[in-house]
């Protein structure tokens, strides 16, 4: 027996798709921007911080990423409105929950980034009288960028399949458009099919564009 | 400890100077007075604490207990009222400004071009004019005969190259003591004598200099004295004809018996 498949019904309305990615790519913009500052100062925090702040850094990026980020998206969703009396918008909920997430990995990205620079760097920065700002800013960032922005590539596909999550409380981006279409249109392969399509679609372009970057920077060591 | 009248012409003073690494003991009492002008060489075996020695000197590493004085002013600690706290991140900038120091393994910036990695301490710590340090790191380079690699990256010279750059990187901060922390010993055999003869040059123009070093032929050369540690204390310290020629003690004439075997050998 073989399957007879029929895109027609499934990619009629197109502009529903181009809405749905639009929407993929908004609440991964917000929690890219949300995670990607407070990821600094986590980091910040946790590696010249004082003592009680590095350990408070420590259990939260602990505890961020051993949560599964479903269950986050649905405790800011459910929970959090009823703890605190803030209600929050669906777009909302899976910003603020997948941002902090991701904070907690680009913080630990970070600071293997910083880290791994060779200890050499610091001595020779110190010994020319830099200050520790003056260190980090001139000789120890622009190094660690090398290492980190590569992975931050990944971290940012995981950011992109990790907002069809946010399908289970009704924010409509792509996987929330394809759980409506297969329901209207009786055709769940075809459907996801094509959205499966438009993740690749998505995440390779960025992908392009990450090594495009990175090349125009000349991280090429 | 009084800050005696003297400390003002020495260079560098360490007195009682103890430094552990956890349980390990690895200077255990260190007391040297540094002239201004004087060169000298730290020599020994392995783990002598003589690389430990010098980065105390510039604080890379914290004092266990003991002072070290550096023109007179404490090195790591400052003075409040009547009590001594532990220098500030600014103090010890302030400090390493008039210290420059040559590592072993260059530790030159990689991701900045040659000229940058010499202008960077001048223009960003010195806030001096980006024009006039440019000029000035040009004659630097042109001093230790790379002019021609301004623009390169350090992946790109040869060891020996990279140490030279190093060198003029310590000097633009017009420093008044430089450390030698075994400058040619990551060096290939051949590129050691182009590195040698510029801190050679820096001897003669009379900049103080303190060089850990296992080039015993150039250590004879330079140095107004000679120092030789063992287990974390001096042993024996003098000038070089008489450290080389008739050491008084036993460990170290074993040392330079060993040494100079194997620096024998090299050449035959």
């Amino acid at each position: 027996m073989s399957y007879q498949w029929d895109f027609r019904l499934v990619v009629l309305d197109w502009r529903m798709w181009l809405d749905a990615a639009g929407n993929t790519l908004l609440v991964c913009a917000a929690a890219l921007a949300l995670a990607v500052p407070l990821g600094l100062l986590l980091a910040a925090a946790r590696m010249f911080g004082p003592a009680p702040l590095r350990w408070a850094v420590i259990g939260y990026v602990d505890f961020m990423r051993t949560s599964a980020l479903l269950i986050l998206i649905i405790w800011f969703y459910f929970a959090f409105p009823m703890l605190f009396g803030i209600n929050l918008s669906p777009f909302m909920a899976a910003t603020v929950a997948i941002g902090l997430q991701t904070a907690a990995y680009f913080a630990e990205l970070c600071r293997a980034g910083i880290n791994a620079v060779d200890r050499g760097q610091w001595e020779a920065a110190r010994a020319i009288g830099m200050r520790t700002t003056t260190m980090l800013r001139l000789i120890i960032f622009p190094q660690a960028l090398r290492r980190i922005v590569p992975i931050l590539f990944s971290l940012v596909a995981e950011v992109i399949k990790g907002s069809s999550l946010a399908a289970v409380i009704t924010f409509g981006e792509l996987t929330y458009a394809a759980s409506q279409v297969s329901a209207d249109t009786y055709r769940p392969i075809e459907t996801y099919t094509v959205v499966a399509l438009i993740y690749f679609v998505i995440i390779f372009t960025a992908s392009r564009l990450a090594s495009h970057f990175e090349r125009r920077l000349g991280f090429q060591r | 400890m009084s800050e005696p009248a003297t400390e003002a012409r020495l260079k560098v003073r360490i007195s009682n100077l103890h430094k552990s690494f956890g349980h390990m003991e690895v200077l255990k009492g260190i007391d040297l007075d540094i002239r201004h002008g004087e060169k000298v060489s730290l020599i020994g075996p392995s783990g002598s604490g003589k690389t430990t020695l010098l980065r105390c000197v510039n604080f890379l590493e914290t004092l266990t207990s003991g002072e070290v004085y550096f023109e007179g002013e404490r090195v790591g600690a400052r003075k409040v009222g009547d009590r001594w706290l532990p220098a500030r991140d600014r103090d010890l900038a302030r400090l390493r400004t008039r210290i420059g120091m040559v590592f072993q393994r260059f530790n030159l910036f990689p991701h900045l071009d040659v000229l940058t990695n010499i202008m960077i301490g001048p223009v960003s710590v010195l806030r001096r004019d980006r024009a006039e340090a440019e000029a000035e790191a040009m004659a630097l380079l042109e001093k230790v005969g790379l002019a021609h690699k301004a623009k390169a990256y350090p992946e790109a010279l040869s060891g020996g190259q990279q140490q030279r750059v190093a060198i003029a990187r310590a000097l633009a901060m017009k420093p008044s003591l430089m450390l030698f922390d075994e400058a040619t010993s990551a060096l290939d055999p051949e590129l050691v004598g182009e590195v040698l003869k510029v801190m050679h040059d820096l001897a003669d123009e009379g900049m103080t200099m303190i060089i850990v070093t296992h080039e015993m032929e150039f250590a004879r050369d330079v140095s107004n004295r000679v120092i030789f540690m063992d287990h974390g204390l001096v042993v024996e310290a003098g000038p070089p004809e008489q450290v080389f020629r008739e050491p008084a003690q036993e460990r170290t004439r074993a040392f330079l018996r060993a040494v100079l075997d194997k620096q024998a050998y090299r050449v035959h």
